[in-house]
């Protein structure tokens, strides 16, 4: 459909004629903000943050340690080279000898989510895969980490009235998270809001993805 | 001529040259949900009279 219009756009006269091809579909699936009537529908994107600290192999324990407490987490994801997500710190490997290499105390991944998601369902999927995962990360399609969602922060987003006034039924987990950040409505987004989620991702290079129909589905 | 572009150069035009946003898609579709900012002119309705409010000056970017 967009081609169509882009070409008859021409013929009017417009010189300076784009063509987003991926659409909506695509802005949706990099967890990027929208505007209308399904914004009753809460996304995964609306639990993320996009500050979660990093860490590589090759740095030390007591470095990153202070860097993740720092910035307000418990945990930090390890990242290669090329930023793909490999691992992940947390719990014991604080208790470590500062001297210690990341990659001697690091263990599997957090769970992967999408964020175009619906969250109802993902909080469903996550509980049941990762019991005893505290946070989850919603990465880009190369695998690398784009934000995270703490499962504290994802419970307590999702139990906030909808604009449709619908809330979850889960009840919060007693997770250990101490940092609770204002996770703000996509309603009340600004211009200013998402121009700055627009340098974050342009930052972070993202790549095209395609989204999946979001559910309506209430736990 | 047109230029298909993909999310990053999007951004690139709304951020560095305040590109104008046309969502061609059917007005119920628009309501459910649409890029902020984006202006709703279905396809079946674009004409030179319902363009008349674009920039010419400016990139247009339809979706």
């Amino acid at each position: 459909m967009s081609p169509r219009a882009a070409c008859r756009l021409e013929r009017l006269g417009f010189e300076q004629v784009y063509d987003y091809v991926t659409g909506i579909a695509d802005w949706k699936a990099a967890g990027l903000p929208t505007e209308g009537t399904a914004l009753a529908i809460q996304r995964v994107a609306d639990a993320t943050r996009p500050d979660v600290p990093v860490s590589t192999l090759d740095e030390t324990i007591g470095d990153v340690r202070q860097r993740t407490l720092d910035a307000g987490w418990e945990e930090s994801v390890v990242v290669d080279c090329d930023g793909t997500v490999i691992g992940r710190l947390r719990n014991n490997a604080w208790e470590a000898d500062a001297e210690t290499l990341v990659e001697n105390v690091m263990e599997s991944g957090p769970t992967t989510v999408r964020p175009d998601g619906p969250l109802h369902p993902s909080l469903r999927e996550w509980r049941s895969a990762a019991p005893s995962s505290s946070w989850s990360q919603t990465p880009r399609a190369d695998s690398s980490v784009s934000c995270c969602a703490k499962r504290r922060d994802a419970y307590s987003q999702a139990n906030r009235p909808s604009s449709s006034g619908r809330t979850a039924t889960d009840a919060p987990d007693n997770g250990k998270s101490s940092h609770t950040p204002d996770l703000q409505s996509p309603t009340r987004l600004t211009h200013a809001d998402y121009t700055t989620r627009f340098r974050h991702y342009r930052l972070l290079g993202s790549t095209i993805r395609v989204a999946e129909e979001m559910s309506t589905e209430v736990p | 001529m047109v230029s298909a572009i993909d999310r990053i150069e999007l951004l690139r035009l709304i951020e560095d040259e305040d590109a104008q946003l046309v969502d061609v898609l059917p007005e119920r579709e628009y309501a459910e949900a649409h890029i902020p900012g984006a202006t709703n002119i279905p396809l079946r309705n674009l004409t030179s009279q319902t363009v008349s409010a674009l920039r010419r000056d400016k990139p247009v970017v339809v979706y």
